[in-house]
């Protein structure tokens, strides 16, 4: 019970930690992935699935583990769309949105241009490009 | 750009991955050796085991598959502790970093479609239902079925996880359709 608790804590919070730090969690960014313009969620997305595809095929060759692969169904295509209508429209998925939540939303100098937005502002330029063009 | 060195306050993408990885790897055998689930980083399911407090209100919907499911899950309570210390992850981060700043709607939002606070909030219950609704069917959110199933490599999690970008990108188009041309 105790266990449960203490472990569920460290691993939330080291995963919204993570998640905050790398900057994932910002709005322009969600939306720049799915503008196709900016690619460092994909970056991080796939590094972490390399990444973790090579330690659980080794964990799981050496029988430490074992994988249990998801089932294909019509659930997952039908469900898949209807998640993707609703990341388009809030702009982030369950993960980064609770992170998001602790962050309570990052307003920079964005569109503001009496605001030195690279002094202030998290963002690479070119996001600033892309939404005040 | 070396990897350490952080860009404008952040981590690089590959540090922030490499982290990532490694987090579902050890929770996934600590999981296992402990034998409370095997698909560890499930943020739907957290919300799933909140949403079985319906039951008690409803009685009908006691017999619901999904109530059921996720009510008789072992790792309920991790679940739900792992829910609110995402968000506590995300505020101590950005408390760290200095970059704690509250705001209703976020700036491209407001520039795009104006600080009609009702649009935006219209927008997020709609788009929050979908997220919920969608997550649930397809068994998992991107970090479910990306994170975990693609570095699986379930068949289920492929589909999924890339049904997630053809309506996103699709929605986020039409939402943004000037933001799309030129740089």
């Amino acid at each position: 019970m105790i266990l449960k608790i203490i472990i569920g804590l460290i691993v939330g919070f080291i995963f919204g930690y993570t998640l905050q730090r790398t900057g994932i969690t910002k709005y322009p960014r969600v939306m720049g992935l799915l503008l196709l313009k900016d690619f460092k969620i994909l970056k991080f997305m796939l590094t972490a699935v390399t990444f973790s595809m090579i330690g659980f095929y080794i964990l799981d060759s050496i029988g430490i583990i074992t994988l249990n692969p998801k089932p294909l169904d019509l659930g997952k295509l039908v469900g898949g769309l209807l998640f993707g209508v609703g990341m388009g429209l809030l702009g982030y998925c369950p993960g980064t949105m609770l992170s998001r939540i602790g962050e309570r939303g990052y307003s920079c100098g964005f569109g503001d241009s009496s605001v030195d937005h690279r002094s202030r502002c998290c963002h690479p330029v070119y996001l600033h490009h892309l939404f005040c063009p | 750009m070396k990897i350490n060195e952080s860009q404008n306050g952040e981590w690089h993408w590959f540090k922030g991955g490499v982290i990532v990885s490694l987090l579902a790897m050890v929770t996934y055998v600590v999981f296992q050796a402990l034998s409370y689930k095997s698909y560890p980083f499930g943020i739907t399911a957290s919300f799933g085991s909140i949403a079985t407090v319906f039951q008690y209100p409803f009685a009908a919907l006691a017999e619901n598959p999904v109530i059921q499911k996720y009510s008789n899950s072992p790792a309920a309570l991790i679940s739900i502790t792992m829910l609110f210390s995402v968000a506590l992850g995300g505020f101590a981060a950005a408390k760290i970093t200095n970059t704690y700043a509250p705001e209703n709607i976020p700036a491209v939002w407001k520039r795009y479609h104006g600080p009609a606070l009702w649009k935006r909030y219209l927008t997020v219950v709609l788009g929050g239902f979908f997220l919920g609704w969608g997550a649930v069917l397809a068994s998992g959110c991107t970090t479910g079925n990306i994170l975990q199933g693609w570095a699986h490599l379930s068949l289920g999690s492929l589909v999924a996880g890339a049904s997630f970008f053809v309506t996103g990108i699709i929605v986020a188009k039409i939402l943004y359709p000037k933001a799309g041309g030129q740089k």
